[in-house]
């Protein structure tokens, strides 16, 4: 099963949650098996992909998205792209 | 002291409301959080970062971490996990905590309702002592930990080819919002509101018009919406706050104020440079605050220090600076900021 890995601030601010949220209704439109996470940007998990802003989407172990909240648009064609293969 | 009754205390809550708030929405809030809307959509704050990390020199870095933490920053909740990105990818501890002290403080929103509700000196000495403040504080930082620093940063970072700028119409745009921002305040000066309105409309059409020529519509919706996303986030907390200080500004007796802050010395300005250190001010809340106390008999000095403390630091922000630096990091920060903050408050305080 793939993850999308959503990182933002430890407690999620408010774009954070409303990331995650838009991910997880693409998520569930597309109807992909797919698991949603939210971690905290201040793991060790997030030096290891380098993330500099919040939010920030991580698919296939690269930044796909980050810095605002994306549109469902945005993050719907980013999903297919990579999870198509 | 006198003793209020609750539908007093109410109408100085709705006063304050009319006076820091509803006089300032269209000409000032508007174009300020449409211009952070912007900022958030078009600059690529990746590519800053990164390059932060990747500069060596302290002439380039020092300056570079203040000014981009302007256009970085936008949202306060992004500070602490946008400094701790540039510390982890390999910037100096320097740029670091300049970054968590002066993007708070250029924060655009509350700079533009600080010009706004405490007049265009207010505005450009908080500027320069927060930039002075920190360009001191990091050269502290980096002399205290630099036998560390020589290790941690022996390796380089690799910079791609990115571009900064999403797109050159962004200069267009910004400049517009920010004609749209001065020229009803400055050519509306002592003039009615009325006029204020007029100027603001007059500037709003060429801006509309450029925004539809160069920006394609699912730009022009992403921008909107980041700028709905600021308002939402901050604005009910603006007003909450701003109802709140109008309450506390007919309660608190002004003996308190003029005794405790009342003059330009160390002692008041010390006093309110903590009292800031440890509270928590939502965003913009500081400036309305501040003007609240002035008017109960504060100092400018003091006044100074409380729009810089204020925002920059709180008791939740010190803890997580601690999280995620280490308490010497964080100790070492807190203290030289305190103390340098008050000693530059005491004499650009003295200067207005």
């Amino acid at each position: 099963m793939s993850v999308i890995k959503i990182f933002g601030s430890d407690p999620p601010c408010a774009r954070c949650r409303a990331t995650e949220k838009i991910v997880k209704e693409v998520v569930k439109e597309l109807n992909l098996n797919v698991d949603v996470k939210h971690i905290s940007v201040f793991s060790e998990e997030a030096d290891k992909y380098g993330i500099t802003t919040t939010p920030a989407v991580v698919i296939n172990d690269k930044i796909v998205f980050s810095g605002r909240v994306p549109t469902k648009e945005e993050i719907k064609d980013i999903i297919l792209r990579e999870l198509k293969s | 002291m006198i003793i209020m009754n609750l539908i007093d205390i109410i109408i100085a809550g709705i006063n304050a409301l009319i006076d820091y708030v509803a006089l300032h929405v269209i000409t000032c809030l508007i174009p300020a959080f449409l211009i952070a809307g912007a900022i958030n959509t078009f600059l690529s704050k990746d590519v800053v970062i990164r390059y932060l990390g990747y500069t060596r020199s302290k002439i380039i870095s020092f300056p570079l971490a203040a000014i981009s933490s302007i256009g970085l920053a936008v949202c306060s909740c992004t500070i602490i996990p946008i400094a701790s990105g540039l510390y982890k990818r390999g910037s100096s501890i320097g740029p670091a905590f300049i970054f968590l002290w002066t993007a708070p403080a250029l924060n655009i929103l509350a700079i533009t309702y600080t010009g706004s509700i405490l007049g265009l000196n207010f505005a450009i000495m908080r500027i320069i002592a927060a930039l002075s403040t920190s360009f001191l504080v990091g050269l502290i930082m980096v002399y205290v930990f630099r036998k560390e620093e020589l290790a941690r940063l022996s390796k380089t970072m690799e910079l791609k080819d990115y571009k900064i700028i999403k797109s050159k119409k962004f200069i267009g745009l910004i400049f517009l919002l920010i004609l749209l921002l001065l020229l009803p305040n400055y050519l509306g000066i002592g003039r009615p509101y009325s006029e204020k309105l007029l100027i603001f409309s007059i500037i709003l059409i060429p801006t509309i018009i450029y925004t539809k020529l160069s920006f394609n519509s699912e730009e022009i919706k992403i921008w909107l919406r980041e700028t709905l996303w600021f308002v939402r986030i901050i604005f009910p907390l603006l007003l909450i706050g701003v109802f709140i200080i109008g309450i506390i500004g007919a309660i608190l007796p002004e003996e308190w104020i003029k005794i405790a802050l009342g003059r330009n010395d160390l002692p008041s300005v010390l006093l309110a440079d903590i009292i800031g250190a440890l509270s928590y001010f939502s965003t913009m809340t500081e400036a309305p605050f501040v003007k609240m106390l002035l008017g109960l008999g504060m100092g400018k000095a003091p006044a100074l220090a409380l729009l810089l403390t204020g925002p920059g630091l709180s008791l939740p922000n010190m803890m997580a600076i601690t999280r995620i630096f280490g308490w010497k990091k964080s100790l070492t920060y807190i203290i030289s900021i305190i103390i340098i903050s008050t000693f530059i408050s005491l004499l650009l305080g003295n200067l207005l």
